[in-house]
């Protein structure tokens, strides 16, 4: 199961929760791979 | 929905565009359908994620390496990012997230400056600028995490007509 994002229509105010599109969900994994890497350079 | 000013005198007349609190378990919040605006200013207050990471900012949903910034903390380090697919924030990498990013030239095709950046995490702190390299106009913001959000603070956005 990916995880969840939000979406909030910004004309409308309504917000609707998702499960992350397959491309949203390799992004997710780089961007978590890249978090992980400052946390570690911060040490 | 209703758009309410929040004062303002000079040429900057920030007006509140969304205000959500993020729902538990999500990971980002994306602020959709967003007309043209000259300056844009994500603000995050009292977020609690579910585990210890950075947040980062995201523009028009851009998965290509197009966001880069500099940033200068508490600790005396100043670090940079290369061209990558966000601007990421708190380098405390904790729990308790609080700051905001104003960007600037969002209505044209230029390039966005990333002007003013400030972030708090628990006894860290960090200020930040660089800019974005997309060239179409800014109708997409997005607040992320790694870990998840866990329904408590606000994420808002603010723009300049």
């Amino acid at each position: 199961m990916k995880p969840q994002v939000m979406d909030v229509d910004v004309n409308t105010g309504e917000s609707t929760v998702r499960e992350m599109t397959d491309a949203e969900f390799q992004v997710y994994l780089k961007d978590k791979a890249d978090a992980e890497a400052r946390a570690n350079s911060q040490k | 929905m209703a758009i309410s000013k929040i004062g303002g005198t000079g040429s900057d007349n920030w007006e509140l565009i969304s205000s959500v609190t993020p729902t538990a378990a999500s990971t980002a919040v994306n602020f959709t359908g967003l007309s043209p605006y000259k300056k844009l200013m994500v603000m995050w207050q009292g977020i609690v994620l579910a585990a210890a990471t950075d947040v980062t900012v995201r523009l028009n949903n851009d998965f290509s390496q197009n966001h880069t910034n500099y940033r200068n903390t508490n600790s005396g380090s100043v670090g940079s990012s290369s061209f990558t697919t966000q601007w990421p924030f708190g380098d405390g990498g904790t729990v308790n997230q609080n700051g905001y990013a104003i960007v600037n030239n969002c209505d044209n095709a230029g390039v966005k400056i990333l002007e003013d950046g400030y972030a708090v995490s628990s006894n860290t702190y960090g200020y930040y600028r660089g800019f974005y390299r997309g060239s179409a106009i800014i109708n997409q913001v997005s607040f992320v995490t790694t870990s998840t959000f866990t329904a408590v603070g606000t994420v808002a956005l603010y723009g300049v007509k």
